[in-house]
């Protein structure tokens, strides 16, 4: 903070036009050298060491490698610094700016930082359109490979890209700003907007599912599928440990990973999103065999062109397609609202959020809560449930009491509190004293 | 809402009895006639209520008695008789009661008497005039498209019970 | 009602009987049409509509604000209304009209007292609607206030149906004597059955010398159709009246529209809800 009180101090005296362009870089390099920083501070997180993470050396080991990835590819890309034009489209005339950004450097979130703090705080997405074809983009490359004959004629007409707000431009575009709530009319932009929400949301579940449970349950995240927001909820496939195969979830358990969760949104973590090469995504996931698989089929996917997103938040990483919110900031309400079993060992995770700015009222929130507790069947075929009861009925058997999760200490378990209404403790397992005290009551 | 609402006093009284029909007489022709009139919020909340019945009444027919009278007293031309009967009546009827829309405009300065006039816009739905800026509610957001999915679920017919 | 005329036509008859004869040796009886009594909601004149589905107490109150009238309220006394009204038979009147009451008196010989008089009024919502009747015995004016859902009343019998202009008699008070002096023992006249429409009575009535009035008629009140006021004002203060009926008075109320209660559309309704909850009751008497 003081580092930058002064600089802007100084470049109050120098002339302001220098001054904002001194700024602007001085912005960037501070980004690229706190990267360099970031790796050694995650692992001291004092927040993350409360829940212990179980593959220590391994988030330790991905998070490294990430790192430098990243900065191997800035000092590829910024020998030194290019500018770029990006023309800024606002609400109406009056708002439209032309700025010269940093190439590979400046991200949507510092243009939007320069137009105002409230336009850069309300942004969720971006929506990119470069203004003239560019041979190194990625955009004009598959367009070329689809049909080669009418790229020209598209290149004179590019398409908009979605863009994740925290991702460095590479081009000269023009650039437009999404919120959670704008203009009725343009719905796609909307659908857009919940569609990137949602796919966050799940992300942000398969990193609950990472931290929640204890060392020696194995968990893996299997698939973060993309379900449409009218399913009512968010969902991700997990593989559990065959031990917990009778585990029956209960409330107090969906409540614990609903605290789990507010405990990463509440970090206010950036999505930092990184494009790599196939072989080096293989190389950061090279010990879990799930993520390689998705690697595998988005690599299939895309063809030729290996280029795939990863994305990084707190010391999370995920192989996620398409784009994503800024941060976490954003979130406001988040609940785990259940957790089904599909198959003998799969998992499904299932949640519902909403940003802050869309809050609704909480009779409202009940019933969509309830409905999010329903199994999500979009994506999967109608066979699964009859196989769920099945192997719900041989299972049945084993321990259901067994508590899976990380014990969760909080102050309402340590103290013992009698119900107003009934004179009783509020839970059994605090009974037992109880007798204890009256009989020395009686004495 | 005029003063002791709550407690049944429903009506303005604006300056008396008779002279209060001869106002919202005036202001409910010009809202025939022009579709949309601009006055403070009072009489334009006053004239909405009248100028619903009468558009109720009128679509009770023109060989009703009740109606002939009422329509005689409340147009003051038999322009706007032809027009209620005409134009206003067929287009309102699917319409349920509501045939008006009042938008606030912000208040008037009296310099002269330093005081402030909170004024209205008075409409008849469905007008051929541009519309009036008013906002909306935006059904694609987040929160509104998972409340519509909701709604369509649970109004689908369940085959389970 | 073609085929039945033709069923009753004697050569119809003879022709069937022919008939049966000849394919059996033995004579049966024809069966006799059984005719049904028409009790169709369209034998009822406008106006007149069954008592049970119809009467002017199931008209709720005008409420204002809107939002501070309870429907629920309303529907659930109308649906008491109902059940009394399945108790005892309480037949249609109309102010104007000649009821005897019988009523529960503990202290009375057979715990029974009748009472015969003219109704003067009639108002009131649902279990609240009241009813006077007027009678003068002996030289003295006896006026009796009823609850016409009241449980201490035995029986209702309607001496002479009549159906003034005015609704609100209470100017009889100050008319001749003749008008409310009712023999108890006065025959019930038949009443005009329910298909055809009841004479209004459109007469006036004599008023008594206007020195003995117990009421100032005041110029401002509505005035009344049915009584003879023409003997004691003369024209110029009907002037005044009228006047004063259109400036000072409730004049304005003629073309406040806002103000006016409409229940034309809501007969239909009530007509509706009133067989439902019939139906209702019905079926919760069968099942105790």
């Amino acid at each position: 903070m003081n580092l930058t009180k002064n600089l802007t101090l100084i470049s109050n005296l120098i002339h302001p036009r220098t001054a904002q362009k001194g700024l602007l870089i001085y912005n960037e390099v501070r980004n690229v050298a706190k990267l360099s920083l970031c790796a050694a501070h995650r692992i001291d997180h004092d927040e993350s060491k409360s829940l212990e993470s179980r593959h220590k050396g391994e988030t330790q080991r991905r998070n490294l490698l990430f790192d430098e990835i990243k900065r191997e590819q800035l000092s590829n890309r910024v020998p030194r610094i290019e500018k770029i034009e990006v023309k800024y489209k606002g609400r109406g005339l009056a708002d439209d700016a032309v700025m010269f950004m940093n190439r590979h450097l400046s991200t949507p979130y510092h243009c939007a930082m320069h137009i105002s703090s409230s336009v850069a705080n309300s942004a969720v997405l971006a929506v990119v359109t470069p203004s003239d074809a560019q041979p190194n983009s990625k955009v004009t490359a598959v367009q070329a490979k689809h049909d080669g004959e009418v790229s020209a004629t598209e290149a004179a007409q590019p398409e908009p890209i979605l863009w994740d707000l925290h991702h460095p431009l590479q081009y000269n575009c023009s650039m437009e700003l999404l919120r959670f709530n704008m203009d009725n009319k343009n719905q796609r932009r909307h659908q857009e907007v919940n569609k990137a929400y949602w796919r966050t949301c799940s992300v942000i579940l398969g990193a609950i599912a990472r931290e929640a449970f204890k060392e020696n349950q194995k968990v893996g995240v299997l698939k973060i599928p993309e379900v449409s927001v009218e399913n009512g909820a968010f969902c991700c496939d997990l593989i559990l440990d065959p031990k917990m195969r009778g585990w029956k979830v209960k409330e107090e358990d969906l409540l614990f990973l609903s605290k789990v969760a507010r405990r990463i949104v509440s970090k206010n973590l950036k999505f930092e999103r990184l494009d790599v090469e196939t072989e080096l995504a293989r190389d950061v996931f090279k010990h879990d065999e799930h993520r390689l698989h998705t690697i595998a089929e988005m690599a299939t996917q895309q063809g030729d062109d290996e280029v795939i997103s990863m994305y990084r938040f707190g010391e999370h990483i995920e192989v996620c397609e398409g784009p994503l919110i800024s941060d976490t900031f954003k979130i406001f309400h988040f609940v785990v609202t259940a957790l089904h079993k599909l198959g003998s060992n799969t998992w499904r995770m299932q949640g519902l959020s909403l940003p802050e700015e869309l809050k609704v009222q909480h009779t409202v929130w009940s019933l969509l809560e309830s409905r999010a507790r329903k199994l999500v069947k979009e994506d999967l075929p109608d066979k699964v449930e009859s196989d769920e009861s099945d192997e719900r009925i041989k299972t049945d058997e084993s321990d259901d009491t067994k508590f899976n999760l990380h014990r969760y200490d909080s102050i309402e378990n340590r103290t013992k509190i009698r119900s107003k209404s009934s004179g009783q403790w509020l839970q059994k397992e605090w009974a037992e004293p109880q007798g204890m005290i009256d009989i020395q009551r009686c004495d | 809402m005029p003063r002791g609402f709550a407690h049944g006093n429903v009506f303005r009284k604006l300056g008396g009895h008779q002279r209060r029909l001869k106002l919202l007489k005036i202001l409910v022709n010009a809202l025939i006639k022009n579709e949309r009139i601009e006055t403070t919020f009072t009489k334009a909340h006053e004239t909405q209520k009248y100028m619903n019945r009468l558009i109720d009444i009128a679509k009770q027919g023109t060989d009703d008695a009740y109606t002939t009278d009422m329509v005689r007293y409340w147009t003051e031309d038999d322009s706007n008789k032809r027009k209620l009967f005409n134009v206003l009546v067929p287009r309102f009827t699917d319409h349920n009661g509501k045939y008006t829309r009042i938008a606030m405009l912000p208040t008037w300065h009296m310099k002269d008497i330093d005081d402030y006039k909170r004024m209205a816009v008075l409409e008849l739905k469905g007008n051929p005039l541009p519309p009036l800026p008013i906002k909306e509610d935006n059904p694609h957001t987040l929160q509104n498209v998972l409340i519509a999915a909701a709604k369509s679920e649970w109004k689908q017919p369940k085959n389970n019970v | 009602m073609r085929t039945m005329t033709r069923c009753f036509h004697p050569a119809y008859c003879e022709l069937r009987c022919c008939t049966q004869a000849r394919s059996s040796t033995t004579f049966t009886q024809p069966k006799r049409p059984t005719l049904k009594a028409t009790d169709s909601k369209t034998s009822f004149v406008e106006g007149r509509e069954d008592p049970k589905l119809f009467s002017p107490e199931y008209v709720p109150p005008l409420v204002r604000p809107e939002w501070h009238r309870n429907q629920l309220k309303y529907r659930l006394e109308r649906m008491d209304c109902l059940r009394r009204r399945n108790v005892v038979n309480i037949p249609e009147f109309y102010p104007g009209s000649i009821l005897g009451v019988t009523v529960y008196d503990a202290y009375a010989p057979g715990n029974k007292a009748r009472f015969v008089g003219r109704c003067l009024y009639r108002d009131g919502f649902g279990l609240g609607c009241k009813f006077m009747l007027r009678n003068i015995v002996e030289g003295e004016g006896i006026e009796i206030i009823y609850q016409l859902f009241s449980p201490a009343i035995l029986k209702y019998e309607v001496l002479r149906l009549e159906k003034w202009l005015d609704t609100d008699l209470r100017y009889l008070r100050d008319a001749d004597p003749e008008y409310c002096t009712i023999s108890f023992d006065m025959p019930p006249e038949a009443p005009l059955p329910q298909t055809e429409e009841l004479p209004v009575f459109k007469g006036k009535v004599k008023m008594k010398d206007r020195a003995v009035w117990g009421y100032n008629y005041h110029k401002a009140w509505p005035r009344p159709y049915n009584a003879y006021l023409e003997e004691y004002f003369v024209e110029e203060d009907f002037m005044e009246q009228h006047e004063l009926h259109t400036k000072g008075g409730h004049g304005h109320l003629e073309f406040d529209i806002c103000k006016h209660y409409d229940t034309r559309g809501l007969k239909e309704k009530l007509m509706e809800e009133m067989e439902l909850n019939q139906k209702r009751i019905n079926m919760a008497d069968k099942k105790s």
